[in-house]
C-alpha cells in the first residue's frame, strides 16, 4: 500500500496563531493555553481572580436561563456598567451649583459620545432598579430563601434599599427642574417620619430645602458613600451563595 | 437526595443538599460562556437603546418654579401615591419601614425546606398566586378610587349620562329617611351617614352627629350635646398637664426630654380616625380577607401559602400604586384619566432642553449664551 498524500505542512493560520499565542508575552498573562480538559477547565475556574467566585462544577439545573433568568447577574452587570459609565461622567461634571447642569448640558452637546454615555447611565440605572426587584420575586416564588439561605435574603433587602438610595442621589446630579422637584417630594416624604422626621430631613439635604449643600451631599454619597456599602454587601451576597451551598434547588 | 445536617446551634435540623458529582457541569465552559453571551447581548442593547433614546434634561432646577404636578422618582411614585391616603410620617415612612422588616423576616417565620428551588413550590402555589395578583389589583384601584369619591361620582352622574333620569342623582348618604323621627332618627342619621361615607376625610370633614349627654368629657364649650367633629378635636392627651392635674410646664426638663414630652398637647380624634385608623384597618382588612378567601378555598396549608399570598399583595401594590401614581395623577395630584396627566414639556415654567445648533456654543464655555438660556 502506496501512501500518495503526505500530510499537510502548517499553513499561513497555523503560524499566525502559533505567533499569537506562543509567545513570551502572552504567556506571561495566560500561563496555560485554552483549557480544553476538565481538569484544565477547573484550574482555569479556581485560579482567575475574575472567574474564582464561580465554584468550579455547579448542578445541571442551574444553567437553565428558566431557573434564575440570570437576574441577579444581570443586576451586578448593570453595576458594572453603570460604574464604568459613572467613571466617565465623572470626568466632566463638577458638583456645584453653579456647574452641574451646564455641564451635563455639555455633556449632551459638546461632548463627543457624552449624550450616549449618559443615556446609557440613565438607562441602566433604571433596568438595576427592575433586574433587583424582578431578582427579589424570582428567589421569592423559588422558595430560594428558605433555610440556609435566610441570611442571604436579608443581604438581599438591603441591597434593594441601597440600589433605591443610589437611583435615587443620582437623580438630583443633572440638577434640572426633573431633578430639583422629584428629590424635594423625596425628601420630603423622607420628612414626614414621626419624631425625627425633620432632623432625618436636615441631615440629608443639608439644610431646609434642597440646595447647594444637597447636591455635594448627594453627589458625594453617589460615588463614593453608597457604591462602597453596595459593593461590600454585593461580597457577602455573593460568597454566601457559595456557602450556603450554591443556587437553591430541589432537595 | 439530602443529608440532614445540625446547624450550629439550631435546635431543629435543617436540610443541606448532597453533592451529586453525575448532576454537575463545568463552570468553563457551561457558565461562564451563557453569562458572556448574556453581557454580550445586554450591553448592545442598551447601547443601541441609548442612541435612540435620550435621556431627559429638563429647564436648570429653579427652586422659585414648581412643576404641577411634581412628582418623584417612579419608584418612589408609590410612597407619594400613598401619602394621598393616610398620614405622611404613616405613609412615608411608618409603612415603608414595616414593609421592609417584613419582608426580611419571612424567611425566619417560613423554615421548612420543602418546595425550595422549583417554581412556586407549594401544591396550591400558583393558585394563591394568582388569586392574590387578580385580588388586589382589584381592591387596589377600587379602594383609591373610593378614597377619592367617584362612586359618589358615578352614582350621582351615570343614570343622567345613560339619559335614565332628567339630572343628577342625589348621593344616598346626602339623603336623610329618618327626618321626622325625632330623637332616635338623629342617631339612625349618623349612622346612615357612615355608611355612605363620600371617602376617608369625609369622616372628619363631613360626618355630623350629635348626641344629647347629661355632661361632657373633654374641653371646651359645653352645651349639653356630644358633636362630632367639634367635640372629639381637642382632646386633652393624658398627663399632658393641662387636664385634670394641672401643672405648669416642665422647664427643668432637658431639652430633648422637652421635645419628647406632649405638654398640653391634644388628640384631634377625627383626624386621627381619617390619616391612621381608617388606612390601617382598611389594610389589615384587606390582607386578613385574602388570608380568610385563600383559607376558606382550603388552598392555605403552610407558612409560605400564606406568605404567597401577601407577598403577591405587596407586589401588586407596589406596582398598581406607582402606575396609579405616574399615569393617573395630573395637576394637584387630582385623579384624571391617562391622556389628561399633564407632560411636563406642557409647562410654560418647565422646557425640555432643546440641543442648540452645533455652530452656537453652549454652556460651559459661553458665559453669553449661558445667561441667556438660563434666565
Amino acid at each position: 500500500m502506496s501512501v500518495s498524500e503526505q500530510p499537510k505542512g502548517p499553513g499561513l493560520g497555523d503560524f499566525i496563531y502559533d505567533k499569537l499565542f506562543h509567545n513570551y508575552i502572552w504567556s506571561s498573562i495566560f500561563r496555560s493555553g485554552y483549557p480544553n480538559t476538565p481538569r484544565n477547565q477547573m484550574l482555569a475556574v479556581a485560579t482567575s481572580v475574575f472567574l474564582h467566585l464561580h465554584p468550579t462544577r455547579i448542578h445541571k439545573t442551574h444553567v437553565k436561563i428558566t431557573h434564575t433568568y440570570c437576574l441577579g447577574g444581570l443586576s451586578f452587570f448593570m453595576f458594572l456598567g453603570l460604574t464604568v459609565t459613572g467613571v466617565m461622567l465623572m470626568f466632566y461634571y463638577v458638583p456645584s451649583v453653579d456647574r452641574a447642569y451646564s455641564d451635563v448640558a455639555a455633556l449632551n452637546t459638546n461632548v463627543r459620545f457624552g449624550m450616549l454615555i449618559r443615556n446609557l447611565h440613565r438607562w441602566m440605572a433604571h433596568a438595576m432598579v427592575i433586574t433587583v426587584l424582578l431578582h427579589m420575586m424570582r428567589v421569592f416564588y423559588m422558595g430560594a430563601y428558605k433555610p440556609p439561605r435566610e441570611f442571604n435574603w436579608v443581604v438581599g433587602v438591603i441591597l434593594l434599599v441601597l440600589t433605591l438610595l443610589l437611583s435615587f442621589t443620582g437623580y438630583l446630579l443633572p440638577w434640572d427642574q426633573l431633578a430639583l422637584w422629584a428629590i424635594t417630594v423625596g425628601t420630603n416624604i423622607a420628612g414626614s417620619a414621626p419624631v425625627l422626621g425633620g432632623q432625618v430631613r436636615f441631615v440629608l439635604i443639608g439644610g431646609f430645602e434642597v440646595g447647594p449643600e444637597a447636591l455635594i451631599r448627594f453627589y458625594t454619597l453617589h460615588v463614593i458613600g453608597l457604591p462602597l456599602l453596595a459593593a461590600i454587601f454585593m461580597s457577602v451576597h455573593f460568597w454566601r451563595i457559595r456557602r450556603d451551598g450554591g443556587l437553591a434547588r430541589p432537595l | 437526595m439530602a443529608i440532614a445536617t445540625r446547624a450550629p446551634g439550631g435546635e431543629k435540623e435543617t436540610v443541606r443538599q448532597k453533592r451529586e458529582r453525575d448532576q454537575e457541569l463545568l463552570v468553563w465552559p457551561d457558565l461562564v460562556f451563557i453569562e458572556f453571551i448574556c453581557a454580550i447581548l445586554f450591553t448592545v442593547t442598551f447601547v443601541m437603546l441609548s442612541v435612540l433614546v435620550n435621556a431627559p434634561l429638563l429647564d436648570r432646577a429653579n427652586s422659585n418654579i414648581t412643576p404641577n404636578p411634581s412628582k418623584a422618582p417612579w419608584y418612589l411614585m408609590n410612597l407619594q401615591e400613598l401619602l394621598l391616603h393616610m398620614d405622611k410620617g404613616l405613609a412615608g415612612v411608618t409603612v415603608p419601614t414595616i414593609a421592609l422588616i417584613v419582608l426580611m423576616a419571612i424567611p425566619y417565620t417560613d423554615r421548612s425546606n420543602d418546595g425550595q428551588g422549583t417554581w412556586f413550590g407549594t401544591a396550591n402555589a400558583v393558585k394563591i398566586t394568582i388569586f392574590s395578583a387578580l385580588y388586589s389589583s382589584f381592591v387596589i384601584p377600587w379602594a383609591i378610587l373610593w378614597d377619592d369619591g367617584a362612586h359618589v361620582r358615578i352614582f350621582r352622574e351615570f343614570p343622567h349620562a345613560f339619559g335614565i333620569t332628567g339630572g343628577k342623582v342625589k348621593w344616598i348618604g346626602d339623603r336623610n329617611p329618618f327626618d321626622s323621627w325625632g330623637a332616635p332618627g338623629e342617631v339612625l342619621k349618623g349612622i346612615w351617614d357612615f355608611a355612605f361615607l363620600k371617602n376617608r376625610v369625609a369622616i372628619r370633614d363631613e360626618w355630623h352627629w350629635s348626641l344629647r349627654v347629661p355632661f361632657q368629657p373633654g374641653a371646651g364649650h359645653h352645651d349639653g350635646y356630644l358633636d362630632w367633629p367639634k367635640d372629639f378635636s381637642q382632646v386633652p392627651v393624658p398627663l399632658n398637664g393641662t387636664w385634670l392635674w394641672f401643672w405648669g410646664k416642665p422647664d427643668w426638663m432637658p431639652g430633648w426630654m422637652a421635645h419628647v414630652y406632649w405638654y398640653d398637647s391634644d388628640l384631634n380624634i377625627p383626624a386621627i380616625m381619617a390619616e391612621f385608623v381608617v388606612p390601617i384597618v382598611a389594610t389589615l382588612f384587606f390582607i386578613g380577607l385574602l388570608l380568610g378567601i385563600i383559607w376558606k378555598l382550603g388552598w392555605l396549608h403552610t407558612v409560605r401559602d400564606g406568605w404567597l399570598a401577601i407577598f403577591t399583595g405587596f407586589i401588586m401594590f407596589y406596582f398598581s400604586l406607582t402606575i396609579i401614581g405616574a399615569a393617573f395623577r395630573g395637576r394637584g395630584q387630582q385623579l384624571v384619566p391617562a391622556p389628561h396627566v399633564p407632560n411636563l414639556d406642557e409647562d410654560p415654567g418647565i422646557m425640555r432642553q432643546t440641543s442648540p445648533h452645533d455652530d452656537q456654543h453652549y454652556g460651559l464655555y459661553d458665559p453669553g449664551s449661558a445667561s441667556a438660556s438660563y434666565a
